[in-house]
Protein backbone atom coordinates (compact mmCIF):
# COMPACT_ATOMS: atom_id res chain seq x y z
CA UNK A 1 0.00 0.00 0.00
CA UNK A 2 1.29 3.41 -0.92
CA UNK A 3 2.20 5.58 2.08
CA UNK A 4 -0.52 8.20 1.73
CA UNK A 5 -3.11 5.48 1.45
CA UNK A 6 -1.68 3.76 4.50
CA UNK A 7 -2.01 7.00 6.48
CA UNK A 8 -5.63 7.36 5.35
CA UNK A 9 -6.27 3.80 6.39
CA UNK A 10 -4.98 4.73 9.85
CA UNK A 11 -7.18 7.80 9.97
CA UNK A 12 -10.20 5.75 8.99
CA UNK A 13 -9.66 2.46 10.77
CA UNK A 14 -7.41 3.08 13.77
CA UNK A 15 -7.85 6.65 14.93
CA UNK A 16 -11.57 6.35 15.75
CA UNK A 17 -10.77 3.71 18.36
CA UNK A 18 -7.98 5.53 20.11
CA UNK A 19 -10.16 7.12 22.77
CA UNK A 20 -11.63 3.74 23.68
CA UNK A 21 -8.24 2.09 23.81
CA UNK A 22 -7.01 4.87 26.08
CA UNK A 23 -9.97 4.49 28.38
CA UNK A 24 -9.45 0.77 28.49
CA UNK A 25 -5.73 1.17 29.14
CA UNK A 26 -6.23 3.76 31.82
CA UNK A 27 -8.38 1.45 33.85
CA UNK A 28 -5.67 -1.21 33.70
CA UNK A 29 -2.44 0.63 34.19
CA UNK A 30 -3.55 3.15 36.75
CA UNK A 31 -1.13 3.09 39.64
CA UNK A 32 1.42 0.91 37.90
CA UNK A 33 4.84 2.52 37.81
CA UNK A 34 6.14 3.85 34.50
CA UNK A 35 3.15 2.85 32.49
CA UNK A 36 2.15 5.92 30.58
CA UNK A 37 -0.88 5.60 28.39
CA UNK A 38 0.63 8.01 25.87
CA UNK A 39 3.69 5.89 25.40
CA UNK A 40 1.73 2.69 25.15
CA UNK A 41 -0.47 4.24 22.49
CA UNK A 42 2.56 5.49 20.56
CA UNK A 43 4.12 2.07 20.71
CA UNK A 44 0.88 0.47 19.57
CA UNK A 45 0.68 2.86 16.62
CA UNK A 46 4.22 1.97 15.60
CA UNK A 47 3.39 -1.72 15.69
CA UNK A 48 0.14 -1.37 13.82
CA UNK A 49 2.00 0.60 11.18
CA UNK A 50 4.70 -2.05 10.91
CA UNK A 51 2.13 -4.82 10.62
CA UNK A 52 0.39 -3.15 7.73
CA UNK A 53 -3.29 -2.98 6.85
CA UNK A 54 -3.26 -6.08 4.70
CA UNK A 55 -2.77 -8.24 7.74
CA UNK A 56 -5.20 -6.49 10.04
CA UNK A 57 -8.72 -7.73 9.54
CA UNK A 58 -10.31 -6.09 12.56
CA UNK A 59 -8.36 -2.92 13.33
CA UNK A 60 -10.25 -2.20 16.51
CA UNK A 61 -9.57 -5.60 18.05
CA UNK A 62 -6.00 -5.50 16.79
CA UNK A 63 -5.44 -2.14 18.39
CA UNK A 64 -6.71 -3.42 21.75
CA UNK A 65 -4.66 -6.59 21.61
CA UNK A 66 -1.52 -4.73 20.59
CA UNK A 67 -1.95 -2.28 23.45
CA UNK A 68 -2.34 -5.20 25.81
CA UNK A 69 0.87 -6.78 24.53
CA UNK A 70 2.74 -3.54 25.00
CA UNK A 71 1.58 -3.29 28.60
CA UNK A 72 2.60 -6.89 29.24
CA UNK A 73 6.06 -6.30 27.83
CA UNK A 74 6.49 -3.07 29.76
CA UNK A 75 5.66 -4.82 32.98
CA UNK A 76 8.04 -7.65 32.29
CA UNK A 77 10.81 -5.24 31.43
CA UNK A 78 10.30 -3.21 34.55
CA UNK A 79 10.69 -6.28 36.77
CA UNK A 80 9.28 -4.32 39.60
CA UNK A 81 5.77 -5.50 39.40
CA UNK A 82 4.59 -8.47 41.31
CA UNK A 83 3.90 -11.68 39.46
CA UNK A 84 0.24 -11.19 40.22
CA UNK A 85 0.12 -7.95 38.30
CA UNK A 86 1.67 -9.61 35.29
CA UNK A 87 -0.66 -12.55 35.53
CA UNK A 88 -3.48 -10.10 35.77
CA UNK A 89 -2.41 -8.35 32.60
CA UNK A 90 -1.83 -11.62 30.79
CA UNK A 91 -5.26 -12.85 31.61
CA UNK A 92 -6.96 -9.62 30.69
CA UNK A 93 -9.91 -10.46 28.68
CA UNK A 94 -10.84 -7.89 26.23
CA UNK A 95 -14.50 -7.91 26.85
CA UNK A 96 -16.83 -7.87 23.91
CA UNK A 97 -18.07 -4.47 24.86
CA UNK A 98 -14.55 -3.13 24.49
CA UNK A 99 -13.84 -4.59 21.11
CA UNK A 100 -17.11 -5.16 19.42
CA UNK A 101 -19.17 -2.11 19.96
CA UNK A 102 -18.30 0.79 17.78
CA UNK A 103 -19.99 3.97 18.63
CA UNK A 104 -20.06 6.41 15.80
CA UNK A 105 -20.91 9.97 16.40
CA UNK A 106 -22.98 11.71 13.81
CA UNK A 107 -21.53 14.19 11.39
CA UNK A 108 -23.12 17.09 13.17
CA UNK A 109 -21.75 16.08 16.56
CA UNK A 110 -18.35 15.73 15.05
CA UNK A 111 -18.49 19.17 13.47
CA UNK A 112 -19.50 20.60 16.81
CA UNK A 113 -16.66 18.83 18.53
CA UNK A 114 -14.10 20.10 16.05
CA UNK A 115 -15.55 23.59 16.19
CA UNK A 116 -15.18 23.54 19.92
CA UNK A 117 -11.58 22.42 19.67
CA UNK A 118 -10.75 25.04 17.06
CA UNK A 119 -12.30 27.77 19.17
CA UNK A 120 -9.46 27.27 21.63
CA UNK A 121 -6.93 28.39 19.06
CA UNK A 122 -5.75 31.98 18.76
CA UNK A 123 -7.47 33.70 15.79
CA UNK A 124 -4.46 33.76 13.44
CA UNK A 125 -3.71 30.17 14.17
CA UNK A 126 -7.27 29.14 13.52
CA UNK A 127 -7.40 31.12 10.30
CA UNK A 128 -4.25 29.44 9.03
CA UNK A 129 -5.66 26.04 9.87
CA UNK A 130 -8.97 26.72 8.16
CA UNK A 131 -7.31 28.07 5.06
CA UNK A 132 -5.13 25.00 4.89
CA UNK A 133 -7.72 22.35 5.59
CA UNK A 134 -11.05 23.78 4.55
CA UNK A 135 -10.04 26.16 1.79
CA UNK A 136 -7.23 23.86 0.72
CA UNK A 137 -4.64 26.54 0.21
CA UNK A 138 -0.99 25.58 0.41
CA UNK A 139 1.16 26.89 3.22
CA UNK A 140 2.79 29.22 0.74
CA UNK A 141 -0.54 30.63 -0.41
CA UNK A 142 -1.64 31.08 3.18
CA UNK A 143 1.54 33.01 3.91
CA UNK A 144 0.78 35.35 1.01
CA UNK A 145 -2.82 35.83 1.96
CA UNK A 146 -2.17 36.41 5.64
CA UNK A 147 1.00 38.36 4.95
CA UNK A 148 3.07 36.18 7.20
CA UNK A 149 6.29 34.33 6.64
CA UNK A 150 5.98 30.69 5.64
CA UNK A 151 7.67 29.56 8.81
CA UNK A 152 5.12 31.47 10.88
CA UNK A 153 2.31 29.76 9.01
CA UNK A 154 3.98 26.44 9.68
CA UNK A 155 4.21 27.28 13.38
CA UNK A 156 0.51 28.15 13.48
CA UNK A 157 -0.35 24.86 11.86
CA UNK A 158 1.89 22.92 14.22
CA UNK A 159 0.00 24.50 17.07
CA UNK A 160 -3.34 23.51 15.59
CA UNK A 161 -2.24 19.95 14.96
CA UNK A 162 -0.77 19.76 18.42
CA UNK A 163 -4.07 20.84 19.90
CA UNK A 164 -5.97 18.22 17.91
CA UNK A 165 -3.54 15.55 19.06
CA UNK A 166 -4.05 16.60 22.66
CA UNK A 167 -7.81 16.71 22.35
CA UNK A 168 -8.04 13.14 21.16
CA UNK A 169 -5.91 12.23 24.10
CA UNK A 170 -8.17 14.18 26.41
CA UNK A 171 -11.15 12.21 25.18
CA UNK A 172 -10.38 9.90 28.07
CA UNK A 173 -11.32 12.78 30.31
CA UNK A 174 -11.84 10.72 33.42
CA UNK A 175 -8.27 9.59 33.31
CA UNK A 176 -5.65 11.43 35.23
CA UNK A 177 -2.54 11.00 33.17
CA UNK A 178 0.49 13.07 33.89
CA UNK A 179 1.74 14.46 30.64
CA UNK A 180 5.18 13.31 29.75
CA UNK A 181 7.33 16.35 29.24
CA UNK A 182 10.52 16.54 27.30
CA UNK A 183 12.77 16.60 30.29
CA UNK A 184 11.14 13.67 31.94
CA UNK A 185 10.68 11.26 29.13
CA UNK A 186 12.85 8.44 30.00
CA UNK A 187 14.90 6.55 27.55
CA UNK A 188 13.73 3.07 27.56
CA UNK A 189 16.12 0.26 28.07
CA UNK A 190 16.07 -2.34 25.40
CA UNK B 1 14.86 28.23 6.89
CA UNK B 2 14.74 26.74 10.30
CA UNK B 3 15.48 23.04 9.96
CA UNK B 4 16.20 22.38 13.59
CA UNK B 5 13.45 20.33 15.07
CA UNK B 6 14.34 21.06 18.62
CA UNK B 7 13.52 20.32 22.20
CA UNK B 8 9.96 19.34 22.72
CA UNK B 9 7.94 16.32 23.69
CA UNK B 10 7.44 13.50 21.24
CA UNK B 11 4.04 14.69 20.04
CA UNK B 12 5.35 18.21 19.52
CA UNK B 13 8.26 17.01 17.44
CA UNK B 14 6.00 14.70 15.45
CA UNK B 15 3.57 17.56 14.77
CA UNK B 16 6.41 19.74 13.54
CA UNK B 17 7.67 17.10 11.15
CA UNK B 18 4.22 16.52 9.76
CA UNK B 19 3.74 20.23 9.16
CA UNK B 20 7.18 20.56 7.64
CA UNK B 21 6.25 17.82 5.19
CA UNK B 22 2.93 19.51 4.54
CA UNK B 23 4.84 22.61 3.47
CA UNK B 24 6.77 20.81 0.77
CA UNK B 25 9.39 18.23 -0.02
CA UNK B 26 11.95 17.78 2.70
CA UNK B 27 15.51 18.74 1.92
CA UNK B 28 18.15 16.05 2.01
CA UNK B 29 19.41 17.08 5.43
CA UNK B 30 15.88 17.32 6.79
CA UNK B 31 15.02 13.89 5.48
CA UNK B 32 18.11 12.51 7.21
CA UNK B 33 17.14 14.18 10.46
CA UNK B 34 13.64 12.81 10.24
CA UNK B 35 14.84 9.31 9.44
CA UNK B 36 17.23 9.40 12.37
CA UNK B 37 14.54 10.60 14.70
CA UNK B 38 12.14 7.90 13.54
CA UNK B 39 14.79 5.21 13.81
CA UNK B 40 15.70 6.22 17.36
CA UNK B 41 12.56 5.01 19.07
CA UNK B 42 9.41 3.17 18.12
CA UNK B 43 7.43 5.71 20.11
CA UNK B 44 8.66 8.37 17.71
CA UNK B 45 7.35 6.34 14.80
CA UNK B 46 4.05 5.83 16.60
CA UNK B 47 3.65 9.52 17.40
CA UNK B 48 4.56 10.45 13.84
CA UNK B 49 2.02 8.16 12.21
CA UNK B 50 -0.59 9.25 14.73
CA UNK B 51 0.06 12.92 13.91
CA UNK B 52 -0.21 12.19 10.20
CA UNK B 53 -3.42 10.26 10.68
CA UNK B 54 -4.97 13.07 12.72
CA UNK B 55 -3.95 15.63 10.12
CA UNK B 56 -5.36 13.48 7.35
CA UNK B 57 -8.56 12.91 9.30
CA UNK B 58 -9.22 16.64 9.21
CA UNK B 59 -9.79 16.29 5.47
CA UNK B 60 -12.73 14.05 6.23
CA UNK B 61 -14.04 16.48 8.83
CA UNK B 62 -13.60 19.32 6.35
CA UNK B 63 -15.63 17.42 3.80
CA UNK B 64 -18.48 16.82 6.18
CA UNK B 65 -18.44 20.40 7.36
CA UNK B 66 -18.52 21.61 3.76
CA UNK B 67 -18.05 25.21 4.76
CA UNK B 68 -19.92 25.17 8.03
CA UNK B 69 -16.72 25.09 9.98
CA UNK B 70 -15.36 28.27 8.58
CA UNK B 71 -15.44 30.92 11.24
CA UNK B 72 -15.01 33.82 8.83
CA UNK B 73 -17.81 35.06 6.54
CA UNK B 74 -18.19 32.72 3.62
CA UNK B 75 -17.85 35.05 0.62
CA UNK B 76 -14.21 35.46 1.48
CA UNK B 77 -13.59 31.93 0.33
CA UNK B 78 -15.32 32.05 -3.00
CA UNK B 79 -12.04 31.76 -4.85
CA UNK B 80 -11.17 28.99 -2.51
CA UNK B 81 -14.31 27.05 -3.22
CA UNK B 82 -13.47 27.16 -6.89
CA UNK B 83 -10.15 25.76 -5.96
CA UNK B 84 -11.96 23.15 -3.99
CA UNK B 85 -13.97 22.09 -6.98
CA UNK B 86 -10.80 21.91 -8.98
CA UNK B 87 -9.27 19.88 -6.19
CA UNK B 88 -12.11 17.40 -6.34
CA UNK B 89 -11.64 16.96 -10.06
CA UNK B 90 -7.92 16.59 -9.67
CA UNK B 91 -8.50 14.16 -6.89
CA UNK B 92 -10.64 11.92 -9.05
CA UNK B 93 -7.93 11.89 -11.66
CA UNK B 94 -5.00 11.29 -9.42
CA UNK B 95 -5.82 9.74 -6.11
CA UNK B 96 -2.23 8.72 -5.74
CA UNK B 97 -1.19 12.32 -5.39
CA UNK B 98 -2.75 11.85 -1.98
CA UNK B 99 -2.24 13.78 1.22
CA UNK B 100 -3.55 17.03 -0.25
CA UNK B 101 -6.96 17.33 -1.82
CA UNK B 102 -8.30 13.93 -0.84
CA UNK B 103 -10.85 15.35 1.55
CA UNK B 104 -13.85 14.49 -0.53
CA UNK B 105 -13.13 10.84 -0.60
CA UNK B 106 -13.74 10.78 3.12
CA UNK B 107 -17.19 11.91 3.80
CA UNK B 108 -18.97 11.98 7.08
CA UNK B 109 -19.86 8.64 8.58
CA UNK B 110 -18.35 6.68 5.75
CA UNK B 111 -17.94 2.98 6.41
CA UNK B 112 -16.42 0.45 4.12
CA UNK B 113 -15.31 -3.16 4.00
CA UNK B 114 -12.64 -4.90 2.02
CA UNK B 115 -13.05 -8.12 0.11
CA UNK B 116 -13.95 -10.92 2.50
CA UNK B 117 -14.60 -8.56 5.38
CA UNK B 118 -17.92 -8.11 7.13
CA UNK B 119 -18.57 -5.60 9.84
CA UNK B 120 -21.26 -4.80 12.34
CA UNK B 121 -21.90 -1.27 13.45
CA UNK B 122 -24.10 0.19 16.11
CA UNK B 123 -25.56 3.55 15.31
CA UNK B 124 -26.39 6.30 17.77
CA UNK B 125 -30.11 5.67 17.73
CA UNK B 126 -29.75 1.99 18.59
CA UNK B 127 -30.11 0.79 15.04
CA UNK B 128 -27.58 -1.78 13.94
CA UNK B 129 -26.17 -2.61 10.60
CA UNK B 130 -23.99 -5.29 9.12
CA UNK B 131 -21.87 -4.47 6.13
CA UNK B 132 -21.01 -7.29 3.77
CA UNK B 133 -17.89 -7.74 1.66
CA UNK B 134 -16.60 -4.88 -0.52
CA UNK B 135 -19.27 -2.44 0.50
CA UNK B 136 -19.32 1.27 1.11
CA UNK B 137 -21.99 3.25 2.87
CA UNK B 138 -22.38 6.57 4.50
CA UNK B 139 -24.37 7.40 7.60
CA UNK B 140 -26.13 10.75 7.44
CA UNK B 141 -28.25 11.31 10.51
CA UNK B 142 -29.95 14.54 11.30
CA UNK B 143 -32.96 15.77 13.26
CA UNK B 144 -35.52 14.93 10.60
CA UNK B 145 -34.34 11.67 9.18
CA UNK B 146 -31.82 8.91 9.50
CA UNK B 147 -30.37 8.48 6.06
CA UNK B 148 -27.94 5.82 4.94
CA UNK B 149 -26.44 6.01 1.49
CA UNK B 150 -25.32 2.62 0.25
CA UNK B 151 -22.68 3.39 -2.35
CA UNK B 152 -21.88 -0.18 -3.26
CA UNK B 153 -22.19 -3.71 -2.01
CA UNK B 154 -24.64 -5.03 0.55
CA UNK B 155 -25.84 -4.28 4.05
CA UNK B 156 -28.49 -5.46 6.49
CA UNK B 157 -30.28 -3.01 8.72
CA UNK B 158 -31.99 -3.55 12.05
CA UNK B 159 -33.86 -0.34 12.55
CA UNK B 160 -34.68 1.13 15.96
CA UNK B 161 -38.21 2.45 16.11
CA UNK B 162 -38.51 6.21 15.83
CA UNK B 163 -41.55 7.65 14.12
CA UNK B 164 -40.19 11.16 14.24
CA UNK B 165 -37.14 10.27 12.22
CA UNK B 166 -37.74 7.81 9.41
CA UNK B 167 -34.90 5.53 8.47
CA UNK B 168 -34.06 5.73 4.78
CA UNK B 169 -31.59 3.67 2.84
CA UNK B 170 -30.66 5.09 -0.50
CA UNK B 171 -29.13 2.69 -3.00
CA UNK B 172 -28.59 4.11 -6.44
CA UNK B 173 -31.94 5.36 -7.65
CA UNK B 174 -33.90 3.43 -5.06
CA UNK B 175 -34.90 4.53 -1.57
CA UNK B 176 -36.03 2.12 1.11
CA UNK B 177 -37.92 3.74 3.93
CA UNK B 178 -38.64 2.08 7.25
CA UNK B 179 -39.80 3.05 10.68
CA UNK B 180 -38.88 0.03 12.76
CA UNK B 181 -37.98 -3.08 10.84
CA UNK B 182 -35.17 -5.20 9.45
CA UNK B 183 -34.09 -5.56 5.87
CA UNK B 184 -31.18 -6.24 3.56
CA UNK B 185 -30.16 -4.15 0.58
CA UNK B 186 -27.78 -5.38 -2.06
CA UNK B 187 -26.56 -3.45 -5.06
CA UNK B 188 -26.09 -5.83 -7.94
CA UNK B 189 -24.89 -4.99 -11.41
CA UNK B 190 -28.43 -5.45 -12.73
CA UNK B 191 -30.25 -3.48 -10.03
CA UNK B 192 -31.00 -3.14 -6.35
CA UNK B 193 -32.30 -6.12 -4.40
CA UNK B 194 -34.21 -5.55 -1.17
CA UNK B 195 -35.09 -8.38 1.20
CA UNK B 196 -37.43 -7.66 4.10
CA UNK B 197 -36.91 -9.88 7.12
CA UNK B 198 -39.14 -8.07 9.58
CA UNK B 199 -41.89 -5.46 9.37
CA UNK B 200 -42.71 -3.34 6.36
CA UNK B 201 -40.75 -0.95 4.20
CA UNK B 202 -41.69 1.47 1.45
CA UNK B 203 -39.65 1.53 -1.70
CA UNK B 204 -39.52 4.38 -4.11
CA UNK B 205 -37.40 5.80 -6.84
CA UNK B 206 -35.36 8.82 -5.95
CA UNK B 207 -36.26 10.39 -9.29
CA UNK B 208 -39.95 10.13 -8.42
CA UNK B 209 -40.62 13.11 -6.17
CA UNK B 210 -44.37 12.71 -6.54
CA UNK B 211 -44.01 9.26 -5.00
CA UNK B 212 -46.39 7.84 -7.57
CA UNK B 213 -44.68 4.50 -7.80
CA UNK B 214 -44.24 3.81 -4.10
CA UNK B 215 -44.26 0.11 -3.30
CA UNK B 216 -45.02 -1.29 0.11
CA UNK B 217 -43.08 -4.46 0.82
CA UNK B 218 -43.57 -6.82 3.74
CA UNK B 219 -41.77 -9.69 5.39
CA UNK B 220 -41.11 -12.61 3.06
CA UNK B 221 -41.12 -10.47 -0.01
CA UNK B 222 -38.25 -9.40 -2.13
CA UNK B 223 -37.87 -6.50 -4.42
CA UNK B 224 -35.78 -6.16 -7.47
CA UNK B 225 -35.45 -2.67 -8.79
CA UNK B 226 -33.78 -2.63 -12.16
CA UNK B 227 -32.89 0.60 -13.84
CA UNK B 228 -35.57 1.87 -16.21
CA UNK B 229 -37.99 -0.89 -15.23
CA UNK B 230 -40.88 -0.95 -12.79
CA UNK B 231 -40.09 -2.22 -9.30
CA UNK B 232 -40.82 -5.94 -9.08
CA UNK B 233 -42.02 -7.65 -5.94
CA UNK B 234 -41.87 -11.42 -5.51
CA UNK B 235 -42.60 -13.77 -2.61
CA UNK B 236 -39.62 -15.19 -0.79
CA UNK B 237 -39.54 -18.21 1.54
CA UNK B 238 -37.99 -18.16 5.01
CA UNK B 239 -35.38 -20.63 3.82
CA UNK B 240 -34.45 -18.37 0.95
CA UNK B 241 -34.14 -15.41 3.29
CA UNK B 242 -31.94 -17.42 5.61
CA UNK B 243 -29.72 -18.40 2.71
CA UNK B 244 -29.50 -14.86 1.55
CA UNK B 245 -28.45 -13.54 4.94
CA UNK B 246 -26.13 -16.40 5.88
CA UNK B 247 -23.16 -14.14 5.25
CA UNK B 248 -23.80 -12.57 8.60
CA UNK B 249 -22.86 -15.86 10.21
CA UNK B 250 -19.88 -16.17 7.92
CA UNK B 251 -21.49 -18.81 5.74
CA UNK B 252 -22.64 -19.16 2.18
CA UNK B 253 -25.53 -21.49 1.48
CA UNK B 254 -26.38 -22.74 -1.99
CA UNK B 255 -29.50 -24.69 -2.69
CA UNK B 256 -29.84 -25.43 -6.35
CA UNK B 257 -28.22 -22.27 -7.69
CA UNK B 258 -26.30 -22.57 -10.92
CA UNK B 259 -22.63 -23.25 -10.39
CA UNK B 260 -21.74 -20.02 -12.17
CA UNK B 261 -23.90 -18.01 -9.76
CA UNK B 262 -22.43 -19.84 -6.77
CA UNK B 263 -18.92 -19.10 -8.00
CA UNK B 264 -19.76 -15.47 -8.43
CA UNK B 265 -20.97 -15.40 -4.84
CA UNK B 266 -17.86 -17.16 -3.51
CA UNK B 267 -15.60 -14.79 -5.42
CA UNK B 268 -17.17 -11.77 -3.77
CA UNK B 269 -15.37 -12.69 -0.59
CA UNK B 270 -12.07 -14.04 -1.79
CA UNK B 271 -8.92 -12.73 -3.38
CA UNK B 272 -8.42 -16.23 -4.72
CA UNK B 273 -10.85 -16.51 -7.62
CA UNK B 274 -12.71 -19.60 -8.72
CA UNK B 275 -13.12 -19.93 -12.48
CA UNK B 276 -15.06 -22.41 -14.59
CA UNK B 277 -14.65 -22.30 -18.36
CA UNK B 278 -17.00 -25.05 -19.47
CA UNK B 279 -20.39 -23.36 -20.07
CA UNK B 280 -22.25 -26.64 -19.60
CA UNK B 281 -20.72 -27.15 -16.16
CA UNK B 282 -21.45 -23.57 -15.26
CA UNK B 283 -25.17 -24.27 -15.65
CA UNK B 284 -25.26 -27.25 -13.27
CA UNK B 285 -27.32 -26.88 -10.12
CA UNK B 286 -25.28 -26.76 -6.98
CA UNK B 287 -25.99 -27.48 -3.31
CA UNK B 288 -23.75 -26.86 -0.32
CA UNK B 289 -22.74 -24.75 2.67
CA UNK B 290 -19.37 -23.03 2.83
CA UNK B 291 -17.39 -20.81 5.06
CA UNK B 292 -17.06 -17.32 3.65
CA UNK B 293 -13.64 -16.68 2.21
CA UNK B 294 -12.86 -20.37 1.74
CA UNK B 295 -12.67 -20.37 -2.05
CA UNK B 296 -10.34 -23.34 -2.04
CA UNK B 297 -12.74 -25.46 0.01
CA UNK B 298 -15.53 -24.50 -2.33
CA UNK B 299 -13.52 -25.29 -5.46
CA UNK B 300 -12.57 -28.74 -4.22
CA UNK B 301 -16.12 -29.53 -3.15
CA UNK B 302 -17.45 -28.46 -6.54
CA UNK B 303 -14.76 -30.46 -8.28
CA UNK B 304 -15.69 -33.54 -6.27
CA UNK B 305 -19.39 -33.06 -7.03
CA UNK B 306 -18.94 -32.77 -10.78
CA UNK B 307 -15.89 -34.96 -11.24
CA UNK B 308 -13.56 -32.16 -12.11
CA UNK B 309 -10.06 -31.14 -11.13
CA UNK B 310 -8.87 -27.94 -9.52
CA UNK B 311 -5.88 -26.30 -11.13
CA UNK B 312 -4.46 -23.61 -8.90
CA UNK B 313 -2.35 -20.98 -10.55
CA UNK B 314 -1.53 -17.43 -9.51
CA UNK B 315 -4.68 -16.24 -7.82
CA UNK B 316 -7.13 -18.50 -9.62
CA UNK B 317 -8.67 -21.89 -8.92
CA UNK B 318 -9.69 -23.26 -12.29
CA UNK B 319 -12.26 -26.05 -12.44
CA UNK B 320 -11.51 -28.32 -15.39
CA UNK B 321 -12.43 -31.77 -16.59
Amino acid sequence: MERGEHVRWFAREVLPHEADVRRWLARRVRGLPDCHVDEIVQEAYARLWATGPERIVNPRAYFFVTARHVVGELLRRLRVVSIEAIADIESLNIADEDVGLERRISGREEIERIQQILSKLPPKCREAFELRKFAELSQKEIAQRMQLSESTVEKHLVKALRLLMNEIRAADAAVVQSKVKAHEYRHRQR
Amino acid sequence: MNTVIGKDDIDGIAARWVMRMDRGELGEAEQRDLDAWLAADSRHRGAFIRAQAIWCDMDRVAALGSGELLSAPRPRWSAASLRRAAAIAACALALTLASVGVSNRYLAGRESTDRGETRRLMLDDGSALALNTQSVLQVKYDDDERRIVLRSGEATFQVAHDEQRPFIVQAGDVSVRAVGTAFNVRMKPGGVEVTVTEGIVDILRTDDPGKTAIRRVAHNEEVIARAERPIEVAPLSDAAIERRLAWQEGRLIFDGERLAAAIEEVNRYSALRVVVDDPELAQKAFVGTFKIGDARGFAHAAAAAFEMRVVEQDQTLRLTQ
